[in-house]
């Protein structure tokens, strides 16, 4: 029996801007399972983005049925959010936003940092250091964001998404910024270490040759999610 | 405290990195810190070598005097008690010649102890080498020394060394008086001076003065052992409780009409003070703003990780913490640096002496302070901060962190902390001013000023959203950026005005206190007065002055001496405790004179001047100062005794005046009412500037047997008090200024990184780096010229109010010119700060910055 991580039903998300209403997310209603790895694909303003930030706990739903790792989002405040996102989500951005001032082994560490995960600084360095190893970015590991190619700053977003060994990992177009290569070479990357620690990930983007190397695909379209359960041939 | 810990090392590690991007907040927490500490260090130094050259005007931290007698053995135990005390005794005395030449000089005695000045120096010639005033004054062969002004030589037609007599007592001329140092505390003295010990003055016990009205001071001047005299002040009233002949004076109490302008001078460095700690803290805000403003993306990432809100509050409090510290720790550094270098050069300029030296609480106000305004001004921005929601970072350019709601701000976790750092800021400017009323009525004007702002800039950006659009393509982008939303406008109105309302309060106080200052050393103080003229000397002496070309000016009045008897039928025997003027006004035969227009320097105060041509009934004019001690009112009698008949006359004016602005009397009658007495001329003799001397000696020698009196000395050393106090109101009044436009530059580059994004966008979109600036410096012009406008209302208004009522009350008036050069300055900094930030993005490619932006 799959267990989900991801629940939703009729959920809607309506965004006040300037005098107008905008209706983002139309009674989207989806199901992702533990360990799957799912892409979502869709036009510019589709509302992909949307979707991810409700799912994350970074907007919140006008109505409808949220459930996340089972939990239901719809019920925390703010900090019970950022709670509820360290234990059981990564974040892959597709501009990265590393923290600059840090280098990469203390931006994979801030994620522990902040998980409160109990581990020692010593602990926390060594996870650390075997998140950046998995992504081969063992020789980088004291060089700053400014340092690192676009490649390399994201391999190190995916370690530190990937550190707390969260349930799910949410990415928004995370090959947005990078060379065609490159860009294959994280999905790769990122979908195999997914699977090994069994983390479902709900992939974002409107690449559709990345799309095909998802377990699913689904489609958005003006805010409906039009074919949720769209399998991908093997 | 483990969890925090760690939370604040997480935040140390952030800060690590390129120090550049704390530039701009280092810079303004350091401007504003160095500007209250620079301004207030200044202020402490200046105020204290002008209260220790008060001390020494005086003689001693405090005195005691009176006129009838001597101290007591036992008054004279208290005194010593107390510190060093050093007695003085003022009188007059007509000197006269040991030849048949029948030469005789008026004097102007100052019979001091042994150990007199305790405090600076007697100046003279032949006080050289290991000669001692105690030596030059001391008996020998029967004659006791004296130091005496060089024109009683001239009088007695001897020279150094030669021997006079006073009341039977021979004295010899051991050498020549310059100066005393508490010369200028003296009072108006009649006479030469000379200088003599006490024990000549005791040889001759029954002298007294020879002219009526003038009166013997004994004085004890203390230089006190622990304290200063708002400590011992209130001691020695008390234990002179029952004796209210004793008169007690602080040094500021003792400069007599400069004491007003001390207390001017110290007013206006606390006006001064405060308006730094406020330019400081609008600086210090903008920057932590500006600063919470460009992190918004780390704070979102943070958060997106699963930080929690307060995790975000001691992130960046720790930053803002650390950041402030090294911020306010250079700008205590760079205020002690430049306050020890500054005062010796303001020293030499204003001739006092000012040791390079650091004003240790003056920098702990500066830290007190930059720490209470970084927390203050920082806490709401990072309260917003906490709320930011991570879903900034899937969307591009712009602000995430919204302005709190209503209710939000009513939130204990909210509203205490800033109402503690506000009562905090609050407290300390009390405790700096002293003057809970200065700073609870600045702290009003600051909040009406900070409303008006806002208002004024919601007002103008409303304005320009319905205006219809422009032809020239610069100015519609320009008013655009403006009231567009997001547009830092309103911050920049706020930051602005409010600073430069400030600067422009700072600058018409300065040049009000300072022409206050000027204008009292300006006036023509007469450098000799004649008296006992008959009426046919008067045109005489004139024409001969006006031969010499050494005269600048020149005037006349009748005098008699007559004595005030009654006051309101009450018998002036009875009147006690009044002021030293009053004491003197009623002590006996004091000069009296007629006027039928009042001198151009005299303001009548209550009550109307008589017709030039009034024949009627006697009436009188007095100085206003004893109105209030004598209870008088317009229309109330006095009875006056002159050559033994008594006359009734009604007060029908009060006035104010200047003493050494000219001739001025206590008591002046209406025209007529001195008919059936005989009456001399008092004449004021005002020489060309450098005149002084030789025309002295011109007098000396064509009326050897007039007595003319040099009051120049002891005016002179007011003028150079005005005139150091002037300067010095001009200088903490420029560098608060200077710092001030520092300041507000620095707020200016504060918020360069929402231009550098514009400017980066237009460029993408075609626009030349010149058409991006001209739009920037439009925006900026328009933007400070706005402020401007509103600062200068305010400005004036806050300094009229402040000048126009006590305790500083002093004329008032504006200068286009210095308003208009102070704004135009900033309108031109604000233009050039914008200008230069922009131009600094324009400078790299827009694929690089937009790059970056990620």
């Amino acid at each position: 029996m799959s267990v989900p991580v991801i629940q939703t039903e009729k959920t809607n998300l309506e965004l006040i801007s300037g005098h107008s209403k905008l209706h983002i997310l139309k009674d989207v209603t989806m199901q992702v399972n533990a360990g799957e790895v799912v892409a979502v694909v869709g036009p510019s303003g589709s509302g992909k983005t949307s979707l991810l930030m409700v799912l994350g706990g970074l907007e919140r739903a006008t109505n409808g049925k949220v459930v996340v790792a089972g939990q239901d989002t719809s019920t925390l405040n703010e900090d019970g959010l950022a709670i509820f996102r360290r234990k059981n989500l990564g974040i892959l951005f597709q501009n990265f936003h590393l923290i600059p001032s840090m280098t990469a082994l203390e931006n994979v560490s801030l994620a522990l940092e902040i998980a409160e995960t109990g581990q020692s600084i010593k602990e926390i360095r060594q996870a650390a250091t075997a998140a950046l190893e998995e992504v081969g970015l063992s020789d980088r590991m004291t060089h700053l964001p400014s340092a690192l190619s676009g490649g390399e700053q994201q391999r190190v977003g995916l370690a530190r998404a990937m550190v707390t060994s969260p349930k799910l990992m949410l990415a928004d177009e995370p090959t947005g910024n990078l060379d065609q290569d490159t860009g294959a070479m994280v999905i790769e990357l990122m979908f195999n270490l997914a699977r090994k620690k069994g983390a479902a990930v709900l992939l974002i983007t409107h690449d559709r040759s990345l799309a095909a190397k998802a377990d699913r695909r689904m489609t958005m379209n003006h805010g409906h999610l039009t074919t949720a359960n769209e399998t991908v041939p093997a | 405290m483990s969890r925090l810990r760690d939370w604040m090392r997480v935040a140390l590690i952030d800060l690590r990195g390129d120090l550049r991007r704390f530039g701009v907040l280092l810079a303004c927490l350091a401007l504003g810190t160095g500007t209250i500490a620079g301004v207030s260090s200044v202020g402490a130094a200046l105020q204290s070598a002008i209260m220790r050259d008060a001390t020494t005007l005086l003689g001693g931290d405090v005195e005691a005097s009176r006129a009838d007698r001597r101290a007591t053995p036992e008054e004279r135990a208290y005194f010593a008690s107390l510190g060093q005390v050093t007695e003085t005794i003022d009188s007059n005395a007509r000197a006269g010649s040991m030849d048949d030449s029948g030469n005789s000089a008026f004097l102007d005695v100052l019979a001091v102890g042994d150990n007199y000045p305790l405090l600076g120096k007697v100046i003279s010639p032949q006080l050289t080498g290991d000669v001692t005033l105690k030596d030059l004054l001391a008996e020998k062969d029967g004659a006791f020394g004296a130091l005496v002004d060089p024109v009683i030589l001239d009088r007695l037609g001897i020279d150094i060394g030669g021997h006079f007599t006073v009341s039977d007592v021979e004295y010899e001329a051991r050498g020549t008086l310059v100066s005393v140092p508490d010369g200028a505390v003296r009072g108006f003295h009649l006479g030469l001076t000379a200088l003599i010990s006490i024990p000549a003055l005791e040889k001759n016990p029954d002298a007294r003065p020879p002219m009526p009205g003038l009166l013997t001071q004994h004085r004890y001047k203390i230089s006190l052992n622990e304290g200063d005299y708002t400590t011992a002040m209130p001691l020695m009233q008390a234990h002179f409780a029952d004796d209210s002949t004793w008169k007690i004076r602080s040094p500021y109490e003792a400069a007599g009409q400069l004491s007003r302008f001390y207390d001017l001078f110290i007013r206006f460095l606390l006006i001064v003070g405060l308006s730094s700690l406020l330019v400081g803290g609008v600086g210090i805000s903008n920057a932590v703003s500006a600063y919470i403003g460009e992190r918004q993306r780390s704070i979102a990432t943070l958060r997106s990780l699963g930080a929690t809100g307060p995790r975000i509050l001691v992130h960046f409090f720790t930053q803002i913490g650390v950041l402030s510290l090294v911020g306010i720790g250079l700008g205590l550094l760079i205020g002690a640096l430049l306050t020890a270098a500054a005062l010796p050069v303001l020293g030499r300029i204003l001739s006092v002496d000012l040791p390079p030296s650091v004003d240790l609480s003056s920098l702990a106000v500066a830290l007190a302070f930059g720490v209470l305004a970084a927390f203050g001004f920082s806490y709401l921005p990072l309260v917003r901060a906490r709320k930011l929601r991570p879903a900034i970072l899937f969307r591009t350019v712009g602000s995430s962190i919204q302005n709190l709601k209503t209710r939000e701000y009513l939130e204990p976790g909210v509203v205490l902390p800033l109402l503690a750092s506000g009562l905090g800021i609050f407290g300390l400017a009390w405790l700096v001013t002293r003057n809970f009323e200065l700073v609870f009525w600045y702290t009003v004007g600051v909040i009406g000023t900070f409303i008006l702002l806002r208002v004024a800039g919601w007002l103008l950006q409303a304005g320009l959203r319905r205006l219809p659009p422009l032809p020239s393509s610069s100015w519609r982008n320009a008013l655009r950026g403006i009231y567009r939303p997001g547009s830092p406008a309103p911050v920049v109105i706020l930051s602005l005005g409010l600073g430069l309302a400030m600067l422009l309060l700072i600058s018409i106080l300065s040049s009000n206190v300072q022409s206050q200052l000027t204008g009292q050393v300006q006036k023509d103080a007469p450098t000799f007065v004649a008296s006992g003229l008959f009426e046919d000397e008067v045109p005489e002496l004139q024409t001969f002055l006006e031969g010499t070309g050494k005269l600048q000016n020149f005037n006349f009045s009748p005098s008699l001496t007559g004595a005030i008897t009654k006051i309101k039928g009450v018998p002036v025997e009875d009147i006690k405790n009044v002021s030293e003027e009053t004491s003197f006004m009623i002590s006996g035969e004091i000069p009296i004179t007629w006027q039928a227009v009042p001198g151009a320097d005299t303001t009548i105060t209550d009550g109307k001047w008589w017709p030039a041509d009034y024949d009627g009934p006697p009436l009188v004019s007095l100085r206003d100062r004893v109105k209030a001690d004598l209870g008088l009112e317009v229309g109330d009698k006095i009875e006056i005794t002159l050559f033994g008949d008594t006359i009734e006359v009604t007060v029908a004016n009060f006035r104010d005046f200047q003493f050494q602005n000219g001739l001025n009397f206590l008591v002046t009658l209406s025209p007529h009412s001195l008919d059936d007495f005989p009456a001399t001329y008092l004449a004021t003799i005002k020489a060309k500037e450098g005149q002084e001397k030789s025309l002295e000696r011109d007098l000396a020698r064509q009326y050897p047997d007039l007595t003319f009196i040099s009051i120049g000395d002891a005016l002179n050393q007011a003028a150079n008090i005005l005139s150091q106090l002037s300067t010095a109101v001009n200088i903490v009044g420029a560098l608060a200024v200077v710092n001030g436009l520092l300041v507000l530059a620095g707020t200016m580059a504060a918020g360069r990184k929402q231009r550098e994004a514009d400017a980066v966008v237009n460029k993408v979109l075609g626009s030349t780096r010149g058409d991006v600036v001209k739009v920037f410096a439009l925006e900026y012009a328009l933007l400070g010229a706005f402020s401007a406008l509103l600062a200068s209302g305010v400005g004036i208004a806050g300094a009229y109010a402040i000048t126009s009522r006590p305790p500083m009350d002093i004329d008032f008036s504006v200068d286009p010119v210095l308003i208009l050069s102070v704004l135009v300055g900033a309108v031109v900094l604000t233009i050039i700060t914008g200008a230069l930030t922009t131009w600094s993005a324009l400078s790299t490619r827009p694929a690089q910055y937009l790059r970056a932006l990620g």
